[in-house]
């Protein structure tokens, strides 16, 4: 019998031998495979009553959207075409990496015949591109909303799976450790000075850097009680997943 | 006679077309909502909906909500592609008018595209026939390798006729060859007949790309709303430049034009390379390249029963011929 971990090693070679394309691979870094995101969604698939193909294909699938999205978010601002430099064919190459990718779920998923899943995941898609204009054009009333609705922009794929596999305890948990997660991020780039999630809000709204930082400290302690209590409270079959999110935390804060 | 004219009896159909077109774009966020909106205003064709219209009134289970719901995807489809290739492309305009990524910014550029591509599957997974989603996605992940080839091939002047032939393939002939075959699944017709209808679609899509290279050099800038010669300045080696470059006089200024493809080539270098060009055969054989697949394609009609959907694709074919615009 696999454990959970050889599983996942072994979902982690097939998402990559479907992301393997020669021409992109020499210019473009090689996609970024959340695996926080893939550990929970696994959680999520492996505990609802479909076939083991079914579920690989699905978990493969989210995860090519997944990375399909965050390919998108690559693409620079401003090309300058007439320089021809492998920068600019980068840029264009995130264009065309992250439209391959979707290609690809819509593929996969039409092999097996399952419609409701391709629907299920270009629906997520369609949400999260409207919440990414509302964060992109800052219309959030406070750095909380930005914050809610950066978490929301992150984990509504999974929710959506998680939703459509029934699974609506792992719905709570993926929210509140990506909101952690998102906020240790954060805060160690804003002590860093690095480009922060928080540049366009800070500079549109003359936000004050140390009120930010403050805010989503108190945040995070909030968060990180409320990830513990919720950690603990999950059904033991997800062992795994607990003791992950447990050793996550335990790191980062002991 | 023009293109428009020939399906002008499908009018009421399209409408509907329209009309769902217009709807199935309407998102919760207003700049997103007028960004498809205005791509969709924009005009175009629409000659994606009128293949799949055409092919599915030569079946016998022509039902308008499915003829519809395809025509749909595949128009959401091809927007999504251009408005991804003006960020690509660092294009301004598109039809004359300002592209998105000129409006808005390539940010929201690629979110409306991704945006337009989920609503197109979203709506096309209503119907439940494998078939159709087998064909489409394998078409999907196609038109991106060959855009990933485009960019793979710019600048490069080694490459031959085979190259250009699958990168227009890719890039066009796909998506209206899937048109067809679509429209022909979704109304029921045989395998035979489905494969006649996507033959016809792939013919007639090489050659009309065949047709838009040759225009890139031969039409006016403002009959085209781009610079002539737009694709070779920004390094796409279309077939009358690989068949020009047979020519030595022609391929000797195409090289000291584009020596070092960082150099800025000016309007003076291209109007000097058009004529050049002009004075190969370069555009004649593309014609004649372009003519042998629109004879294919009308080979492929004849194999299909008599009617006026049939009479219209092969009139659509001989204008797609004799285009200039």
């Amino acid at each position: 019998m696999h454990t959970t971990r050889s599983e996942i090693q072994q979902l982690k070679i097939l998402i990559n031998e479907k992301l393997h394309q020669t021409y992109l691979k020499k210019y473009i870094q090689k996609p970024m495979l959340d695996e926080d995101k893939l550990l929970i969604l696994y959680t999520i698939v492996n505990n609802s009553p479909i076939s083991s193909d079914k579920k690989e294909r699905y978990i493969i699938t989210t995860m090519l959207v997944q990375i399909a999205l965050d390919t998108h978010e690559l693409v620079p601002d401003k090309y300058d075409l007439n320089e021809n430099s492998s920068n600019t064919v980068q840029g264009q190459l995130y264009v065309l990496a992250g439209d391959y990718y979707s290609g690809l779920y819509y593929l996969l998923l039409s092999e097996i015949e399952d419609f409701s899943f391709i629907q299920t995941l270009a629906s997520a898609i369609k949400e999260i591109n409207e919440l990414k204009m509302k964060n992109y054009y800052l219309e959030v009333e406070s750095v909380e909303e930005f914050i809610y609705n950066k978490n929301y922009i992150d984990t509504l794929l999974i929710i959506r799976v998680a939703d459509a596999l029934n699974q609506k305890e792992l719905m709570h948990l993926t929210k509140e450790w990506f909101l952690s997660n998102t906020l240790i991020h954060e805060i160690e780039r804003l002590d860093d000075g690095a480009a922060s999630l928080f540049e366009n809000y800070i500079r549109s709204t003359n936000a004050d850097i140390s009120s930010i930082k403050d805010y989503c400290n108190q945040l995070l302690s909030r968060q990180i009680e409320k990830l513990k209590t919720n950690t603990l409270e999950i059904s033991n079959q997800h062992n795994v997943l607990k003791k992950h999110i447990m050793a996550t935390l335990k790191r980062e804060f002991e | 006679m023009k293109l428009a004219k020939t399906y002008s009896y499908l009018k009421r159909d399209l409408d509907i077309i329209e009309e769902a077109l217009a709807e199935v774009i309407q998102a919760d966020h207003p700049v997103l909502r007028e960004a498809s909106t205005q791509l969709l205003k924009a005009g175009g064709k629409r000659i994606r909906p009128v293949f799949v219209l055409l092919s599915g009134k030569l079946g016998n289970d022509f039902q308008i909500e499915k003829i519809k719901t395809v025509a749909i995807s595949l128009e959401l489809i091809h927007m999504a592609t251009l408005v991804h290739d003006d960020v690509i492309d660092d294009a301004e305009l598109r039809r004359g008018k300002p592209t998105i990524k000129k409006q808005y910014g390539n940010r929201v550029a690629m979110y409306t595209g991704d945006y337009i591509l989920a609503r197109a599957l979203e709506n096309i997974t209503t119907l439940r026939n494998a078939n159709i989603h087998r064909t489409l996605s394998k078409t999907l992940v196609e038109v991106s390798l060959g855009e990933i080839e485009q960019i793979k091939d710019k600048f490069n002047w080694d490459q031959n006729l085979r190259t250009y032939l699958r990168r227009i393939k890719r890039k066009t002939a796909l998506l209206i060859a899937t048109s067809c075959k679509l429209g022909a699944i979704t109304a029921g017709l045989s395998e035979k007949e489905i494969n006649y209808l996507y033959q016809y679609g792939y013919n007639i899509g090489m050659s009309y790309q065949i047709i838009d290279d040759i225009l890139d050099f031969t039409s006016s800038s403002e009959k085209l709303g781009k610079p002539a010669g737009n694709d070779l300045i920004q390094g796409n080696i279309t077939l009358p430049v690989l068949l020009g470059m047979k020519d030595q006089t022609f391929s000797q200024l195409l090289h000291q034009t584009f020596t070092d493809a960082n150099s800025h080539v000016t309007e003076k270098d291209m109007t000097q390379l058009i004529t050049a060009l002009k004075q190969t055969d370069a555009i004649d054989l593309s014609y004649k390249v372009s003519d042998m697949y629109l004879n294919k394609a009308i080979d492929n009609l004849n194999k299909l029963p008599d009617n006026k959907s049939k009479q219209t694709l092969e009139s659509i074919a001989k204008i797609i011929g004799k285009r200039t615009s």
